[in-house]
């Protein structure tokens, strides 16, 4: 029992901080034009490996499966649901209520596992690890702050949180990632001016993630304490 | 040694009032089919997933003794018993995991840790055996639901259990799927020697290979032994269970005081041909009813054409229909004859590319999906009521309250008000979306496989609720699948093959006719009371030489 | 044309498109880059013939544009001056050049990944994450299934309640589509409840998952992945040692030592044109056979 909470996510953000303090030295000596993406790829793998061993190494049970599956499986849907609105995604605003209610390494797995499975079936690309990154700190960060307890006194926060992850960090880890594809060396004003670019695309990220949260936030989250209710066990951790 | 020793069986949910089961005893011997009979509510479920270690209801009060092969249940590893006792649930969506046939057989060996080659052996072996090989890389979500229920069979024999519990297996399903599902399990019972449990409402396919009948109502053991001494003791205690049982055995109840039933329709028409030799039968007197004189047109369908994609088949070919106001219209026809598609037709979800449509008024018809669920919005059964009002809109007038009190009363729903839709029975769900329909009054109720997984007392109920609404002046157009129910209860049917009504007439015209597409009375009686239909029919006619 | 690759063992596959794609992403070298390019392209086109085109002109080119364009515009490094901007700043050949091998960079990895996609199917994927990660395989397996199946469930919602409203604007579009998803996600927990019981029922979690799969490594995956490793190992030597080397800024100058830089050109080509090479192989050995 000790062994496993010892691989709780404190020590795994930590072994990810000093891997990828390791790499940031390495990029910075050893490659030239491409450090960047060497860098920030390497970062992006790294977390993934805390978070997929928390999640291997707590054995999780058929319940917790299920419901993680289900989460992961609307997000996807949604993003077919509204279809007559370009860019309306309603995944990130699954994420975050997966994270609030099941806890921050599930809203982790259930951001970055959305991220690989809408990529699974749309086409997988060079973006796919940024939005599997993206997606799944957004996951994680909303399972930190916020309780499905205080959801409804705070439902106005997470709203604006849920704006403030699409059109900032989403988008910036996204047009930094396409950024760093193409220029020979990162600086303020690139990213500034493809950031302006995508703007109109993560503006509405950002809308449709907050009348998401606003309109049914409300609901899914009582739907998922309902269900944990149900199965008789406290998802979160 | 008994596979399963069951002894004062006592279980109570963690929130429930009364015991969900009281003092269940029974033995169940190696290569016994057993078959668990009773009402929905009865605590058949329960007692079935009770025998299953795994799937014992969370935090329920648990007592008495279940031994399994000698073993108390409870002391059994959890490897031991995924592999020992089989379970298979009522709706075969919900049990798949994978998203492939070949993964989801594996399902259970990957999960006990058998090694590769064994596995592709057994796969091998069982997609051989149930004849699911040309299926074998397809996503499951193609498969029907016949093959799918198959599939999760298949996938629980895999690990080469010792008994196998089926709850319901075949509710969700068509009758010729049912009936392919059931004699795989007789199949593998009699091939194999795997002791089955099984509890089951459609009791005429079941009964004539069950060894033993365990018979519950409300919890209590009412019966359990051989399955004709259960049936007796089933008739002289319980009617109203006694109700769902096969025609056959009813007749043999009402007219022999022995406890030979017949299991089957065989043995059924041999009885009755016993019965009624050298006595003169005097033919079935055909009340007519009288047809209604002014027939005003609810809805209209003029050479209607249609198919799903532009170079797709056609689903329905230039079918013509006329339904009158204040009519029961069914229409009949085996899977993939286009009868879900025809109401999707009716009540506008559909287009059809050619032909008109004409009902009378805008949302004329509304649509009871098989489904119910789809319909379900809120978190509770009255909130379900108000937004099928309003709309999400705030505010409810007086009259609108009057409205919703009205349906509760109708609908016999006070109890269910507040709880959530998807904790209401299958019955239940059903009654509640029905009345959300109703509310929206509409002029035209179309109902799809209305009696799909409800067992004989909630189907008679829906019965009379639907002759109801039809006195009340509303048009109901059902298809089903489910000839016993639209022969009671429909004015008209129609039968419809490949996209086209080859026949549309009275129930009892159109039946006669019939020869195996029929009721089971008329299957009974053939040739031996001429122009039976119902039961009632053959009850008249032995009723008039005794 | 006859793709033999696409059914060999996953390992070879994935592992031939782990280096291509790496090599490519990190090499921003001229001839490396071209190559990789041509391999993307032809095989793209076995796979899946003029779609791959329309791919190309319709989404990849405007893309590589853009890049070609953003490079010289933000990047003013470089010693060869051509003219300067309104701003002041310098527009440097170094540049421009830089932007062309970068949009060229751009096109590949996307072309590549068409492939990849074509090649690696779910069956693949879920192969593979269920060494390293099981219960994320499972989650995958799961979640593809549940996707078409609430798609359906979802739109099953959306049309009977869409029948109720008259004129359907975008505000109430989305109004039914929300309330829509609600409805889905109640169903498809509530149902979830099932598939966990079931998953329970048939020792989910009762012991250590073993893994079925229909692939079997045999003789020829063993010969092709021993191509891709040793490929992959000359590729490396050569390039830690300098072949492949590149650099624009200040000035344009690439490794000159010419053995290298062959052997990190050839090893490079050879893998990005294996899938290709194979499967005319596979295609003439069936031709002579008949």
């Amino acid at each position: 029992m000790n062994a496993k909470k010892l691989i709780n996510s404190k020590t795994a953000a930590f072994f990810s901080v000093i891997f990828s303090a390791l790499l940031i030295g390495a990029g910075v000596f050893l490659l030239k034009d491409r450090r960047y993406m060497l860098i920030s790829l390497g970062i992006v793998f790294l977390s993934f490996v805390p978070f997929a061993m928390i999640f291997e190494g707590r054995k999780p049970r058929a319940r917790e499966i299920t419901v993680t599956a289900v989460m992961i499986a609307i997000g996807v849907v949604g993003r077919a649901a509204f279809f007559m609105v370009p860019q309306f995604k309603p995944m990130t605003a699954v994420v975050i209520i997966s994270g609030i209610a099941l806890g921050r390494e599930t809203g982790f797995a259930v951001g970055s596992m959305s991220a690989f499975v809408s990529n699974m079936l749309a086409g997988q690309g060079p973006w796919t690890p940024w939005q599997m990154f993206a997606l799944g700190l957004i996951g994680f960060i909303s399972g930190i702050i916020f309780t499905d307890r205080n959801f409804q006194s705070k439902k106005i926060l997470v709203c604006i949180y849920g704006f403030f992850a699409s059109f900032v960090v989403y988008g910036v880890i996204l047009d930094t990632s396409s950024v760093m594809m193409t220029v020979y060396e990162m600086n303020f004003q690139t990213v500034l001016s493809v950031y302006l670019l995508g703007i109109p695309f993560n503006l509405i990220h950002g809308v449709s993630t907050f009348l998401f949260l606003m309109l049914i936030g409300n609901s899914m989250i009582r739907k998922l304490s309902r269900i944990k209710n149900k199965f008789g066990i406290l998802l979160c951790n | 040694m008994a596979v399963y020793e069951v002894n004062n069986l006592t279980f109570k949910y963690p929130k429930g009032k009364n015991y969900a089961l009281k003092n269940i005893s029974f033995k169940v011997e190696e290569g016994e089919t057993v078959i668990v009979c009773g009402l929905s509510g009865s605590g058949k479920s329960t007692l079935l997933k009770c025998l299953k270690p795994a799937l014992v209801p969370f935090a329920g009060e648990l007592s008495g003794e279940i031994f399994f092969d000698g073993t108390p249940s409870k002391e059994m590893s959890n490897t031991e018993q995924a592999a020992k006792i089989g379970f298979v649930m009522q709706r075969p969506d919900n049990q798949i995991v994978t998203h492939k046939l070949w993964h989801e057989m594996a399902f259970a060996m990957e999960n006990l840790g058998f090694d590769k080659e064994m596995m592709r052996l057994k796969v091998g072996e069982m997609c051989s055996y149930f004849g699911l090989s040309h299926l074998y890389e397809r996503d499951v979500n193609t498969l029907s639901g016949g093959q799918k229920q198959l599939i999760n069979l298949a996938s629980v024999l895999a690990a080469d259990p010792k008994v196998i519990i089926l709850d319901e297996p075949t509710s969700q399903l068509d009758p010729i799927s049912a009936t392919e599902f059931l004699n795989v399990i007789k199949r593998i019972n009699r091939e194999l020697g795997i002791t089955i449990i099984i509890s089951e409402h459609r009791l005429e396919e079941v009964i004539s290979f069950a060894d033993k009948l365990l018979a519950i109502d409300k919890g209590r053991q009412v019966f359990f032994g051989g399955v004709k001494e259960g049936i007796k003791t089933i008739a002289l205690k319980n009617q109203e269970l006694f109700k769902s049982m096969p025609v056959g055995i009813k007749l043999y109840d009402r007219y022999s005081n022995g406890n030979d039933y017949p299991l089957d329709v065989c043995g059924s028409r041999i009885f009755l041909k016993k019965y009624t030799e050298n006595k003169k039968i005097s033919s079935v007197v055909i009340a007519q009813k009288p047809d209604r004189e002014k027939k005003e047109t609810a809805i209209k369908c003029s050479d209607i054409w249609f198919k799903y994609e532009k170079k797709g088949k056609d689903i329905i070919k230039n079918l013509s229909l006329e339904v009158y106001k204040g009519e029961i219209f069914s229409v009949l026809g085996a899977n993939g004859s286009g009868k879900s598609t025809l109401l999707k037709c009716l009540c506008g979800i559909e287009k059809p590319y050619r032909g008109r449509i004409k009902a009378e008024g805008r949302n004329a018809a509304a649509l009871l999906p098989q489904d119910p669920a789809l319909l379900f919005l809120k978190e509770t059964v009255i909130d379900e009521f108000y937004e099928s009002i309003n709309k999400g809109k705030l505010g409810l007038s007086g009259k609108d309250k009057e409205k919703i009190e009205e349906a509760v009363e109708f609908f016999k729903l006070d109890k269910l008000l507040s709880m959530h839709p998807y904790d209401l029975s299958g019955g239940e769900q059903q009654k509640v979306a029905l009345a959300k329909l109703l509310l929206k009054n509409p002029e035209i109720i179309l109902l799809d496989e209305p009696t799909k997984g409800l067992d004989f007392s909630f189907k008679e109920k829906l019965q009379n609720t639907i002759k109801q609404l039809a006195k009340m002046g509303k048009t109901i157009i059902m298809v089903s699948h489910d000839i016993d129910f639209t022969a009671e209860c429909s004015d008209r049917c129609a039968m419809l093959f490949n996209g086209e009504i080859l026949s549309c007439s009275k129930p009892r015209d159109f039946f006669q006719k019939n020869r195996f597409y029929t009721t089971n009375a008329s299957r009974i009686g053939r040739d031996i009371i001429p122009n039976a239909v119902f039961t009632d029919d053959i009850l008249k006619a032995l009723e008039g030489i005794r | 044309m006859y793709n033999e690759f696409t059914k060999c063992h996953p390992f070879v596959n994935f592992f031939c498109f782990l280096f291509v794609i790496t090599v490519t992403v990190f090499f921003n070298h001229p001839i490396i880059t071209a190559v990789s390019f041509a391999g993307a392209m032809i095989y793209g086109i076995t796979l899946l013939g003029s779609k791959i085109l329309k791919y190309f002109f319709l989404f990849v080119l405007p893309l590589c544009l853009l890049c070609g364009i953003f490079n010289p515009v933000f990047n003013h490094q470089g010693m060869t001056i051509l003219f300067y901007f309104q701003d002041g700043n310098p527009l440097t050949m170094e540049s421009i050049v830089y932007g062309g091998v970068s949009a060229l960079l751009l096109a590949s990895v996307l072309l590549w990944f068409v492939s990849f996609n074509q090649v690696m199917d779910s069956d693949k994927i879920i192969y593979l994450f269920g060494r390293v990660v099981p219960s994320l395989a499972t989650v995958i397996t799961m979640v593809m299934r549940l996707v078409p199946m609430y798609a359906c469930h979802f739109k099953e919602v959306y049309r009977l309640r869409a029948l109720e409203i008259k004129k359907l604007n975008i505000y109430r579009r989305i109004r039914i589509s929300l309330a829509s998803v609600s409805s889905t996600t109640t169903w498809a927990l509530e149902n979830a409840v099932f598939t966990a019981d079931s998953m329970t029922a048939r020792g989910y979690g009762s012991s250590k998952r073993s893994f079925y799969s229909d692939f079997v490594f045999t003789n020829r995956d063993f010969i092709l992945l021993s191509v891709i490793i040793l490929t992959a190992a000359v590729f490396s030597v050569s390039a830690v040692m300098g072949g492949g080397y590149a650099m624009y800024f200040p000035y344009i100058k690439m490794g000159d030592n010419h053995l290298l830089n062959m052997s990190a050109y050839v090893s490079f080509g050879l893998a990005c044109f294996l899938p290709v090479f194979f499967n005319v192989w596979e295609e003439l050995k069936w031709r002579f056979m008949k």
